[in-house]
């Protein structure tokens, strides 16, 4: 809804009605887990805090935020085949930490560099990799890298954590690819996105971007250089999918081959860990990988993946792929009693 | 006016419908974004034409292909080759940094010439005309063998124009920096007595048996190690690896044994111990393709007993014997050595037990074992013409004493230059040309190393950054970058066929640089006589095209070549030792397998404690220091601010009282540093494990003054059967500070 010029109205939900950010979600969910329960709660049945039985039934007796959800897994069922839902899955058994995927997305997405970068909450980094450790002493001691883009998590209908607080509507849910889009000039660095992404993807500009004599001649016109002042993410690599499209369409043809538009980093990765692509088209690698089930939130089906936070129910499009239980088990956080490894 | 109930409710409406309906609230958002934003400094990069040079990437011996993206002519990113036979489509950190070495600001940007210790910038006409003035008097004074070349590989048209350059003007040293390559070539030649390049079939292997190697940590190259593991786990591909310190290879692989460091040579006989003990070695290859296998077998079962080895090297019998087995029946085993990047010789004695573990359970030359690679032949140019001073000067000794009696074997050892500098009453060099390499930074014992290249009356650099080599020198001829040459990359590093890559310019060089193979060429013409004859070629370009001949045309379209009708000689065929067949002993170099481990230099009543360096993909330890993308991906737990973690186990901190972070003292024989701690599960206690590859002086801002640089508290140690340096750690001390 646009007023005059230049002006807008922020979505609905997070000025007027029901409270749709995360934290309260969070509660809600609490509440559910808090059963004293021993057992790893399967997701599959507890997700979004919700016991959803296999098959979907209405029976009406859903609180205000169980009925958007509900919603939101019905709409979900009804576009699957129309809309893209890009997203991806790593291998974390393949990843060896190598970091060409970081490198690789600050090459492609100019992304600035200060001379010192080991105040990793100041540094600015699309794609990070994270070492996690299991926790137990030599000689017993195991790590694994987990590289981390922005999840483009699609929550219940695309009310991502972040899309729903962002007041200058500077990043939004795209409904046809799946792709959380953040518009630097729209945004005027009030941070509240950063404080409800539950992954800490974004980061915010404390200083004006500055490259060193000569440098700025490596800067890509097909990303903005961002500002001082503004928040900034991972999309995705969403102008190669533009790129791509704008190729497509010059051949005279409406849609793309999985390989036309690819990341960044996947491209980048010596391991070939990463696989990008379309999780609503049954062709491609990571659909097949990831199977996902699109009527509980696209949790997947192969044992191997998860996702990070996944009982949260944002929804995040990224998956990853391991066979050490404990790996996987690093991806949530459970009570002592929840797990046992 | 009277203020009834009614009028004020209208008026609290009102003007709430009227603040929710009004653009203001919106605008002002809007506004406050454009006001605090559009900075105009802010850089907006022009758009132009698109295009896309392939390449190949030079930046460590790896050899992937590269694609460099243009805007109009401008670098904007390089990526990885799609179908290149060594990378296919990824690249690593370094290759994907490469637009900031290009227009990085460290760039050397005209030649230089030191005055007064100052540098000021001369013509090209003057520096070439200088130095072959000097160069001229030298050898006119008998001088001639007192010239010497440093340079990162001997393989490829511009190691070889030096080499030719030295030899006709009467030199014989030629100096390669310093690798596992010189261990592997060495192994080669007393073993198979061949000379060759080793190729690892990994793609083919389903069971690697690492001996410290960084197979992902950048060992051999790194890309073509990173597909490789990636097919190990989608074939389900056995990796152990040996090496005391959780590594990113050790984290990835099936089985990390935490050796006792050093002792890795008689952990290899322990395996081929039990291997020979329970007959499990291929006997068809022992029996009819070797010799001396009973004259070394006897000291294998005599001396290295599961529960002997288990001692020296802290694996227990039981993993040891396990091991053995699990090696020897798998179906295509390797055993691969040469500790993290690769980067220093290491212990001959220890290659050579590695090497025999490869044989018995017979993969040399077979499918997923070790092959051996000849070395690139495609260099054929017209045979050389000496006068006699050039003659005489070959004839002299090498000043590294390479070949020597006391080093027979050894063909380069970097390791001994500065001790023979420094140890000589007048210098026994007095020109030092430096080529792709950056010694003063790489060379263990920095201090020593800088005394040393004090001493050399002339030291002429050919770096195109200002590295701390380049700082020293007292004449500067900067090379081109990668990327804005041609230069052929004869693979070297570990890949199973003959490759050449080739380097081709993707931009027009950006600063008044020279190609080195231009500047050799220069100086040959203006030496005159045979020198001049010598290089009939009108520029290095002129050269490489008639050099690769009928290879020319397929490298300039596929950026490649690649032999891929090459399979390496059967084993009939293979053995070019005396005897025709493989030699398990070798009477010249004692090669019995006596185990005595390297003892890192120090003494245990002062130094408690053992400090390793690791390598990793993020740290670049060699000729190219890190680029700003590439530094940025450090972690905190390997560098803060300006301060280097070094780790240790939480059993060594404790009795130190050191805690995460705290600072500490670290001391060596060699030198001293203030360091902070990581505590860190994966790590042998006792050991204190030093990141390599930062602590540099010179490059930009974005680098200089990180960390401490190991070779500023690490000396060489040579290996009594090779010369090389076979250091592997030195004795440390950590204090709380
Ligand atoms: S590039 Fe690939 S292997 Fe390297 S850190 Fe990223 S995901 Fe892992
Ligand atoms: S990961 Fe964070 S930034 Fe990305 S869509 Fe989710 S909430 Fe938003
Ligand atoms: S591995 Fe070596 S050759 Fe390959 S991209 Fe990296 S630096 Fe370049």
């Amino acid at each position: 809804m646009q007023f005059g010029s230049g002006g807008y109205l922020p979505p609905a939900h997070s000025t007027f009605g029901g409270c749709g950010l995360p934290h309260c979600q969070i509660a809600e969910k609490q509440k559910t887990y808090d059963n004293g329960s021993k057992k790893l709660p399967d997701p599959s049945i507890r997700l979004n805090g919700v016991n959803w039985p296999a098959k979907i039934e209405d029976d009406g007796a859903r609180s205000p935020i169980e009925n958007r959800q509900f919603k939101g897994v019905l709409m979900e069922k009804g576009k699957a085949k129309k809309n893209k839902k890009f997203g991806m899955v790593i291998d974390l058994d393949k990843c060896t930490g190598c970091g060409s995927c970081m490198v690789a997305c600050m090459a492609e997405n100019n992304v600035s560099f200060r001379e010192d970068e080991t105040d990793k909450l100041l540094s600015v980094t699309w794609m990070r990799v994270y070492k996690l450790t299991n926790g137990k002493p030599f000689p017993d001691s195991e790590i694994c890298y987990l590289p981390r883009p922005c999840m483009h998590c699609e929550a219940d209908h695309g009310h991502s954590p972040c899309v729903s607080v962002c007041p200058a509507t500077a990043t939004d849910y795209d409904m046809n690819t799946g792709i959380v889009s953040q518009i630097y000039t729209r945004c005027f660095g009030c941070r509240y996105c950063m404080a409800a992404c539950p992954y800490q993807v974004r980061v915010f500009n404390w200083y004006d971007p500055v490259w060193p004599d000569g440098m700025e001649k490596m800067l890509s016109p097909n990303v903005s250089v961002r500002m001082r002042g503004v928040v900034e993410k991972c999309s995705f690599c969403f102008h190669r999918y533009q790129l791509a499209k704008d190729k497509a369409y010059y051949e005279g043809r409406q849609d793309l081959e999985e390989d036309e538009y690819q990341t960044a980093c996947t491209q980048a990765c010596p391991a070939s860990a990463i696989t990008f692509g379309n999780l609503n088209d049954p062709d491609h690698a990571i659909t097949q990988i990831v199977r996902p089930d699109h009527q509980l939130g696209g949790r997947s089906k192969n044992p191997r993946a998860f996702r990070l936070l996944e009982r949260l129910g944002a929804n995040p499009k990224v998956y990853y792929l391991s066979n050490r239980e404990w790996v996987r088990h690093s991806g949530d956080n459970y009570r002592p009693d929840e797990v046992k490894l | 006016m009277k203020i009834d109930r009614r009028s004020f409710l209208s008026f609290v409406i009102g003007g709430a419908a009227g603040t929710a309906f009004t653009p203001l609230p919106w605008k002002l958002t809007d506004d406050s974004a454009i006001w605090t934003q559009m900075w105009p400094w802010t850089p907006v990069p022009d758009y132009g034409e698109v295009s896309y040079v392939n390449s190949t990437c030079t930046l460590c011996p790896g050899g992937c292909g590269i694609t460099v993206r243009k805007i109009e002519e401008r670098v904007v990113k390089i990526e990885g080759l799609s179908g290149h036979p060594v990378n296919d489509g990824g690249l690593c950190l370094l290759g994907l940094s490469g637009a900031q070495l290009l227009y990085g600001p460290r760039r050397v940007k005209t030649p230089l010439k030191k005055v007064n210790g100052k540098f000021r910038r001369i013509s090209w006409d003057e520096a070439i005309g200088e130095l072959a003035t000097k160069l001229a008097d030298l050898r006119a004074k008998g001088g001639s063998h007192k010239v010497a070349f440093i340079a990162a590989s001997d393989q490829g048209t511009l190691p070889e124009l030096i080499n030719r350059f030295l030899t006709v003007y009467g030199s014989p040293n030629f100096i390669r920096t310093p690798s596992i390559l010189d261990s592997y070539e060495l192994t080669l030649d007393l073993m198979h007595g061949v000379q060759a390049l080793p190729g690892f079939d990994i793609e083919n292997t389903d069971f690697v048996l690492s001996f410290g190697s960084g197979l992902l940590d950048g060992w051999g190259s790194p890309v073509h190690m990173f597909r490789a593991n990636s097919s190990w786990r989608d074939r389900k591909s056995t990796v152990v690896q040996i090496e005391p310190r959780l590594s990113n290879t050790a984290a990835k692989s099936d089985k990390w044994i935490p050796i006792k460091p050093g002792t890795e040579g008689a952990l290899a006989l322990g395996l081929a111990h039990v291997i020979i003990k329970e007959s499990l070695y291929k006997k068809d290859f022992v029996h009819n393709y070797t010799i001396g296998f009973e004259k070394w077998r006897r000291p294998v079962v005599d001396g290295f007993s599961p529960d002997i080895v288990a001692k020296i090297t802290d694996v227990d019998q039981t993993t040891i014997t396990d091991l053995a087995r699990k090696f020897a029946r798998a179906s295509k085993p390797l055993a691969v050595c040469g500790r993290g990047r690769g980067t220093t010789p290491g212990s001959l004695k220890e290659f050579m037990a590695v090497h025999a573990l490869n044989a018995l359970v017979g993969n040399l030359n077979m499918a997923g074992g070790l092959w051996t690679i000849p070395d690139a032949d495609y260099i054929d140019w017209p045979e050389l013409e000496m006068d006699d001073t050039a003659s005489t000067g070959m004839q002299k000794g090498r000043i590294d004493g390479a070949g020597s009696q006391n080093y027979p074997h050894a063909r380069y050892l970097f390791n001994r230059l500065s001790e023979v500098i420094n140890s000589a009453s007048s210098p026994p060099i007095d020109v030092l040309g430096v080529v792709g390499s950056n010694p003063v930074y790489t060379a263990p014992d920095t201090l020593s190393t800088k005394e040393a290249f004090e001493k050399i009356p002339l030291v002429v650099s050919f770096s195109s950054y200002m590295d701390e080599t380049a700082e020293m020198a007292d004449l500067i001829l900067p090379n081109h970058i990668y990327l804005e040459r041609y230069e052929d990359v004869p693979v070297i590093s570990g890949i199973k066929y003959p490759l050449i890559g080739l380097a081709k310019p993707v931009i027009d060089p950006q600063f008044n640089t020279k190609h080195t193979g231009d500047v050799i060429i220069l100086l040959a013409q203006a030496l005159g006589g045979f020198i001049a004859n010598a290089f009939p070629w009108e520029s290095y370009e002129a050269c490489l095209e008639e050099t690769l001949g009928d290879k020319w045309e397929t490298l300039l379209q596929q950026g490649f070549w690649l032999n891929v009708s090459f399979s390496p000689p059967s084993w009939a065929k293979a053995f070019e030792t005396a005897s025709g067949k493989f030699e398990f002993v070798n009477d010249q170099i004692d090669a019995l397998p006596r185990f005595s481990s390297l003892k890192p230099e120090g003494k245990e009543a002062s130094f408690p404690l053992v400090l390793i360096p690791y390598d990793s993909m993020r740290l670049q330890r060699e000729f190219i220091g890190n680029p700003p993308f590439v530094i940025k991906t450090v972690e905190d737990t390997v560098l803060k601010a300006n301060d280097v973690l070094v780790e240790i186990s939480p059993d060594t901190a404790r009795p130190l009282g050191l805690k995460e972070g705290g600072y500490a003292e670290l001391s060596t024989p060699k030198g001293s540093a203030r360091v902070k701690v990581h505590i860190y599960d994966g790590i042998k206690p006792g050991l204190v494990a030093i990141p390599a590859g930062l602590g540099h002086t010179a490059y930009s801002k974005y680098l200089a003054g990180k960390g401490v640089n190991i070779n500023s508290l690490i000396g060489p140690v040579e290996d009594p059967a090779s010369g090389h340096d076979a250091a592997w750690g030195i004795r440390a001390k950590l204090s709380k500070a």
